[in-house]
């Protein structure tokens, strides 16, 4: 057992200390790593140390990017659970750490197994929460969230998952007052805490295409946690939207030094084709789209932005359309139903289109990108005044969205020019 | 097209701090209202008015709130809460849903300027323009702040709100901060409102002195209760015959919060009609709850024209259920739950985990003086249910349910006669037939539950031998009466302690054999014991 256990030090030290690399002083995460290392060494049959450490690691994992730590995690937590078996706290680790391979169904399950045990347990909620967003399920979110913020009023992540369903529901103001709420309370020592939050208001700004406040968010996350690569992530998109995909290739660039993602390398690549620099984008589609077909068939994989690529730059629509319905073989969220409708059109299929675009906006979301694919839709089905409707709400929702330029040109041929000039 | 990214996993803390739940009286049993004081229920009450002004047959229905105050913790005292709906709820057709319910909302306290540096501020007849005269009613202006309420009753979906008959307003007993401030007792019997816009109904509401009692602290102390006959938490036949206390009372010079009704019995029924006691109608279901404007997820278009709608988060029917009897864990969902769906927890109803502890727990202190009886307890069946002795035989059980089930066919019993120990001492119409604030919730709680004395159980090593026999039937905390005198008509609640002179009866301190007795002499009598 002692040689297990050193063995998990020594790979989780040495984690640490490349990790470090990246930065002067050691993250919070890391400093945590380190305490908990430290204390394993002095007591090796404690199980909750281990669980302890699970829990360093995947914060560790949310500040880097670093998914190879998702294997370090499962050691720890197996080691706490071989010491105490079935322990609470290990398993809702467990929950936090299937979520984060984005193996929702089986988090859900394990979620409502320990809810089950132990009802009072809030964070329980969270991760239904988490796993019913991700799979679709937003009545049942809706119910885990609300118990959160029944059962403490106020609660951080109560408000964050309230503020994600308040998004979906189409209620963008309410998730910011959650969110605003959130960072509130948030101690000036949680750094990357401070900077996922803040990132997080800077993201659903941009979806509303306030870029200016979005901007100021992003300020205020990466002086909290610099290069922050979700923040570098969303600052590439507000650049974006702000025609400078030069600089947004630059940020992307900076982001993909570490631990870059299948996701972040398809966003340097559109930045790259945006901005010129064809060849570089060549060569960053085909490095996407190795990594994301291998992942194809994983629970953690890449295929909303997969789907994207075969639509847009690779123009493989039968190939978007096969992946679509992979992907929501897994999940029913707004975003994979939006993606499946995006196929569905492409292909020429505008009835079940439609049908696929009326499921993702029917919790209410208000989405400049998902209203412009449903007048998109309805415009092939010669549905003129839905054509109108969508994207007079596309523009409402997100006056600098993707296609706010095409909604703009596209309703001043249908309309009076109201929204025909660019506001 | 922009993929928006979920990164929900591990977007947050993974763990929420939230202090475990401890076992104890009624005072702060479940996380969620040990973070919220003001909705904390600490008891329940129902039972037959006794009173010489109950002369046709009433029911008074007490809720009490927010545990142990310190009444000497000034300036601001002790205001019910604005922002929770206090609501007393009775179940009539053994459906274990509300068909009448009372609501009581309480006005934000108003501080009256100019203003004395304190909240209360009283003199004698006063000194001309500095200090009031003495506070002996609600226009006094030392009473600087003044709350009121508004009572609402809702029958069969009919809403009819209470009003004084004269419009006045209803007034809130304040904390009776000492004898040079404020004539308590004057304020107390200004705010006992008798004659409504609906005749035969009563309200109060006010700070008092907390009718609960109990040797607490050894309650918490893993039932080290103390030593009295030999065995621990065991009386002696002549302890358990005495209207006094032979333990320190741990509630002893505390005050809560109380709001107090009585309604007549035909207005609670369902038929309308006082039934007699062998009627399936005559059996009622009582709980109180606490409920808070909910954060929603979902906002309401308009905000501002809304109040709720209320989430519940505390209710209470039976005393010492989430205590003793929920499981840590399970406390919260418990307490947020209507107990129409309480079947979820049946598993704790018929197998208290604080049975075993405690029979464990004997199983060393004193090998083979106590042994409870085995689960599944079905003798419990009637706390929860309409089951005889309570209602009536043939009555419909209904769900299993955590209501305080009271038959109103049972005449009261005078308080002369009435025994502590309720139905297990042949006073049927104490405990658990209802609840009045002099039953011994404590001692009949663990001759009950953990003594198992009611008829059918088998007790001893091999569970053959019955229960009701020594000690399962002398367990108790030696906590027998409360240390302050209640009133004599509604609302019965003694008066809050002064908190120039309240008195809390420590271990070791007098108070007990003869000291403290209902007549509130509480500082005479003999050192209450240490072990």
């Amino acid at each position: 057992m002692k040689r297990i256990t050193a063995t998990l030090l020594v790979s989780i030290v040495s984690i640490a200390i490349f990790a470090e690399g990246q930065a002067a002083q050691p993250s919070p995460a890391e400093d945590r790593i380190a305490l908990v290392s430290r204390e394993i060494a002095k007591n090796p049959a404690k199980s909750n140390l281990y669980t302890e450490l699970a829990i360093a690691l995947l914060l560790r994992e949310r500040e880097t990017s670093d998914t190879a730590l998702f294997d370090h995690v499962q050691a720890a937590l197996d080691k706490s659970l071989k010491l105490t078996p079935a322990n609470f706290d290990a398993q809702k680790v467990e929950a936090a750490l299937l979520l984060g391979k984005h193996e929702f169904a089986r988090a859900l399950t394990l979620a409502q197994s320990l809810n089950e045990q132990v009802p009072d347990d809030v964070m329980t909620y969270g991760y239904i929460a988490d796993a019913d967003l991700a799979l679709g399920d937003y009545a049942d979110a809706e119910k885990a969230a609300q118990w959160m913020l029944d059962l403490r009023s106020h609660n951080v992540p109560g408000l964050i998952r309230g503020a994600e369903l308040r998004q979906i529901f189409g209620d963008p103001d309410g998730a910011l007052e959650f969110l605003g709420d959130v960072y509130q309370q948030t101690s000036p020592d949680q750094l990357e805490d401070l900077a996922w939050r803040a990132t997080r208001t800077a993201e659903i700004n941009l979806a509303m295409g306030k870029l200016e406040l979005a901007n100021q968010w992003l300020r205020k996350a990466l002086a909290s946690f610099p290069n922050y690569y979700f923040s570098l992530e969303v600052q590439a998109r507000v650049l974006e939207a702000q025609h400078k995909p030069a600089v947004a290739a630059d940020i992307l660039h900076l982001r993909n030094q570490h631990f870059p993602q299948p996701e972040s390398v398809y966003a340097e690549a559109v930045a790259r084709e945006h901005s010129g620099n064809a060849a570089k984008a060549k060569e960053l589609y085909a490095n996407f789209e190795q990594i994301a077909l291998s992942k194809s068939s994983l629970a953690d994989n890449d295929n909303r932005d997969l789907v994207l690529y075969y639509l847009g730059p690779k123009h493989d629509f039968s190939a978007a359309l096969r992946i679509a319905h992979l992907a929501i073989s897994h999940r029913q969220d707004v975003w994979t139903l939006d993606s499946l409708a995006s196929a569905l059109y492409a292909t020429g299929d505008y009835v079940e289109a439609q049908k696929q675009i009326e499921k993702a906006l029917a919790p209410g979301i208000r989405d400049g990108n998902i209203f412009y694919h449903a007048a998109q839709i309805n415009e092939a089905l010669k549905n003129q005044s839905a054509t109108v409707r969508y994207l007079k709400s596309s523009l409402e929702a997100n006056p600098e969205s993707d296609f706010s330029e095409r909604a703009r040109k596209m309703l001043a041929m249908f309309t009076q020019p109201e929204y025909g000039t660019r506001r | 097209m922009k993929t928006v990214k979920f990164v929900i996993a591990l977007t947050t803390a993974f763990f929420l701090s939230v202090p475990s739940g401890l076992f104890a009286s009624s005072h702060r049993e479940a996380p969620i209202t040990a973070l919220d004081r003001a909705a904390d229920i600490t008891d329940v009450y129902a039972f037959r008015s006794y009173g010489p002004s109950a002369t046709t047959p009433k029911v008074t229905m007490i809720l009490n709130v927010d545990p142990f105050l310190e009444p000497a913790n000034g300036p601001t005292f002790f205001p019910f809460d604005p922002r929770i709906l206090y609501e007393i709820k009775v179940d009539n057709d053994q459906d274990g849903k509300e068909e009448v319910t009372f609501q009581f909302q309480f006005s934000t306290p108003k501080y009256d300027l100019p203003t004395v540096p304190t909240a209360l501020a009283g003199y004698d007849g006063g000194v001309t323009g500095v200090i009031p005269p003495q506070i002996s009613t609600f226009d006094n202006p030392g009473l600087n702040s003044r709350q009121t309420y508004k009572v609402t009753m809702i029958k069969n979906g009919v809403t009819t709100r209470l009003r004084n008959s004269d419009g006045s307003d209803f007034f809130v007993v304040p904390d009776n901060i000492g004898p040079r401030t404020l004539n308590y007792e004057a304020l107390f019997n200004s705010a006992t409102y008798k004659s409504l816009n609906v005749d035969g109904i009563s309200v109060f509401a006010g700070t008092v002195d907390d009718p609960f009692f109990i040797d607490l602290g050894a309650a918490f102390d893993t039932f080290n209760f103390r030593n009295l006959s030999g065995v621990p938490g065991v009386l002696t036949p002549a302890q358990d015959a005495a209207q006094q206390n032979f333990a320190s009372d741990t509630v002893s010079g505390y005050a809560v919060n109380s709001i107090a009704i009585e309604v007549p019995v035909a207005m609670l029924t369902s038929t309308g009609n006082v039934e007699p006691a062998t009627s399936h109608a005559a059996t009622i279901g009582i709980w109180g709850t606490t409920s808070r404007p909910q954060e929603t997820i979902r906002r309401s278009p308009l905000p501002e024209r809304q109040m709720g709608p209320f989430a519940q988060v505390q209710r209470e029917g039976n005393p010492l259920i989430n205590e003793l009897v929920i499981g840590i864990g399970s406390k919260d969902r418990f307490s947020m739950t209507p107990p129409v769906h309480d079947a979820q927890f049946a598993k704790f109803f018929l197998n208290p985990a604080v049975v075993t502890m405690v029979d464990a727990l004997y199983g060393v202190l004193a090998p083979g003086a106590l042994f409870s009886p085995p689960a599944p307890r079905t003798d419990l069946l009637p706390l929860v249910q309409y089951l005889p002795p309570i209602a009536a035989p043939g009555t419909k059980p209904g769900p299993i349910a955590d209501l305080l089930r009271l038959n109103t066919g049972v005449a009261p019993t005078p308080p002369a006669t009435a025994s502590r120990l309720g139905l297990l001492g042949g006073d049927g119409a104490g405990y658990p037939n209802g609840r009045r604030l002099f039953d011994d919730v404590v001692d009949i709680t663990l001759r009950v539950a953990i003594g198992g004395v009611l008829a059918g159980n088998k007790c001893g090593a091999d569970h053959t031998q019955p229960c009701n026999v020594f000690p399962n039937n002398l367990l108790g905390d030696g906590v027998n009466v409360n240390d302050v005198a209640f009133h004599d008509d509604f609302p019965y609640l003694g008066d809050a302690p002064s908190g120039r002179n309240r008195r809390h009866i420590d271990p070791g301190e007098p108070g007990c054999n003869g000291g403290n007795t209902v007549n509130g002499s509480s500082s005479a009598g003999s050192p209450c014991p240490v072990d």
